[in-house]
């Protein structure tokens, strides 16, 4: 399922003194099956864009395709939910929106919502809690006795249950300890490759965008400033730099060693790539 | 003597089978910053909330600026500790940044001449001041932060504790407080215990303690624990990227220092490599 942006301009509090602009002509697709992240400083307008993935917010003007649906300002809220289910959202510290008594139950919520039976509606919830790694012990318990990290995927087991082919995730990882990220991470990149989920996140950590999207979507005072793979918007630093947003480590150890006088060619994003464009100009390291 | 005296304290919580404290002995000097780190459940926070004796521990003493923790002296001990929680959302009582600023001091009954002074002396050291009649709510997350460290600074505690203090910011707001941090301990010499993942935060500290279940594996200067980047990473902790470069070219084939270096030294070790080629 492709989402394509036409043109979208999106102002908040529209016809009222306190009117703001919140998107600015924005022009992009959304491949069926990539994994897009969208980045730029708090207040570049990225949860405005991410709100328009499943009608949240509907253009000022413009248009928003998802799939089948055709999104513009006349669209009524009307028949949106088969859109909604469609696209999954994970907002920011989503297990705030963790609520009923047992984490089977809270899994279970969504896709009953969606005139899934009771009895299906669970059996899918058991599916999921081993989808997003936890046992299945966890599936009778209350979900407010899990660690901060479990609690949350839980909260995107309930995401995952609706079945959807988009997976939006806003700063999905925030607040968990490295461990916790990476883990989380892996388990995206694996729905991803193993369910076919398009993904579309919303980062601050320039690592993460490097190691798993192919497509970057840059946001500025709510115009996208600059699309490409991740190889192409880290090959200017400076430019990063004067919109406020950082380098991979993998790319500013590089810019270091590039000052230095060592050559990299194409640039590595990596640490595995960096540490072997580097081996032959080390001679293969020392010996001590 | 310390400025904080851990000796051997145990903590559970109610019904856990598991300690979350073993025979944790730490002592912190006056005008230190140590940082704690480990996973999530290593017992980081509960450490720190035994400190204030918003926990009280199982057996095992906390001494703070020579006053042992007990029901008596808990109070003057906990105008000597600051803490700074994770969220900031969850910590804002005012309306305005001022109000909240001025919150703690008005619950110690400072007088309202002295509460306008040491209002505005704590929001203009982190910069604050120009925000003093803005609503919390309506700031960044690293500008929430400070705000949340103004409130502390304005109570002149010895001891200002991070709890984990940095881990929802974006990286321009982490770096906001952390610049915010190294600032006042120029100024003031405040003694800093920051319980964090990040280690970035970690590398800033005189001295770090690694806490892995509830005990306390491993205490040194940041370069004396990175050099266990292997094992820190088994912990499920992040090092600091020259270790994981430097893990990666022994991967590829190539032999590495075992001391810690960091970004500018790993530079200057690889080019001297180069250059003897």
């Amino acid at each position: 399922m492709d989402i394509t942006f036409d043109h979208v301009n999106f102002t908040y509090q529209a016809g009222t003194p306190f009117a703001g602009d919140g998107l600015k002509d924005v022009s992009v697709t959304i491949k069926d099956g990539s994994y897009t992240a969208i980045i730029g400083h708090t207040g570049s307008g990225k949860s405005t864009l991410l709100q328009h993935l499943n009608a949240l917010l509907k253009p000022t003007s413009g248009t928003v395709t998802i799939g089948d649906f055709k999104i513009t300002n006349e669209t009524s809220n009307k028949n949106l939910k088969p859109l909604r289910q469609k696209v999954g959202m994970v907002f920011q510290f989503a297990e705030n929106q963790l609520f009923e008594q047992t984490v089977a139950k809270d899994i279970a919520f969504g896709p009953k919502n969606f005139g899934v039976s009771d009895e299906e509606a669970l059996k899918l919830a058991a599916q999921m809690v081993k989808l997003v790694g936890l046992p299945d012990s966890v599936l009778e318990q209350s979900p407010f006795d899990l660690s901060g990290g479990q609690m949350r995927r839980v909260a995107i087991a309930g995401v995952l249950a609706m079945q959807p082919e988009v997976l939006v995730l806003d700063e999905p990882t925030a607040g968990l300890d490295p461990a916790g990220r990476n883990e989380m991470m892996a388990m995206f990149q694996k729905l991803h490759e193993t369910q076919g989920l398009t993904i579309v996140l919303v980062t601050h950590l320039m690592d993460d965008v490097a190691d798993f999207a192919d497509q970057v979507l840059v946001m500025d005072q709510g115009q996208l400033i600059k699309t490409g793979s991740p190889r192409t918007i880290f090959a200017d630093p400076a430019w990063l730099t004067a919109h406020q947003l950082g380098l991979p480590k993998t790319a500013q150890m590089a810019q270091a060693l590039t000052a230095k006088g060592f050559q990299f060619d194409p640039q590595p994003l990596t640490t595995e790539e960096l540490a072997q464009q580097l081996l032959p100009q080390i001679g293969g390291g020392a010996h001590d | 003597m310390a400025l904080i005296d851990i000796e051997h304290l145990n903590f559970a919580y109610p019904d856990q089978t598991k300690p979350a404290l073993r025979d944790v002995s730490l002592q912190v000097n006056a005008g230190e910053w140590v940082a704690i780190i480990g996973h999530n459940g290593s017992g980081k926070s509960t450490l720190a909330k035994n400190i204030n004796g918003l926990l009280a521990p199982a057996s095992g003493q906390v001494t703070v600026a020579g006053l042992p923790l007990t029901e008596a002296n808990v109070w003057a001990i906990r105008e000597k500790v600051g803490i700074v929680f994770q969220n900031p959302d969850n910590q804002f009582v005012g309306a305005t940044v001022q109000d909240d600023v001025a919150f703690g001091l008005e619950n110690r009954a400072v007088p309202r001449s002295e509460m306008v002074t040491r209002v505005h002396d704590a929001l203009a050291q982190v910069n604050m001041l120009d925000f003093a009649t803005r609503e919390p709510a309506r700031l960044s997350g690293g500008q929430k932060q400070r705000v949340a460290i103004a409130g502390i600074i304005a109570q002149r505690p010895e001891i200002i504790i991070l709890d984990e203090a940095t881990s929802m910011l974006d990286p321009a707001g982490r770096a906001e407080v952390l610049a915010l941090i190294q600032q006042l301990r120029a100024q003031t010499n405040m003694t800093v215990l920051s319980i964090t993942h990040d280690v970035d935060e970690a590398a800033s500290a005189d001295r770090v303690v690694l806490l892995n279940d509830g005990e306390i594996v491993e205490s040194g200067t940041p370069a004396e624990i990175f050099t266990h980047g292997e094992e820190l990473l088994a912990l499920g902790l992040d090092v600091p990227y020259p270790e994981r470069l430097k893990a990666a070219l022994r991967r590829a084939g190539a032999t590495m220092p075992k001391d810690y270096l960091d970004e500018e030294g790993l530079v200057n070790y690889l080019w001297t490599l180069h250059s003897t080629m």
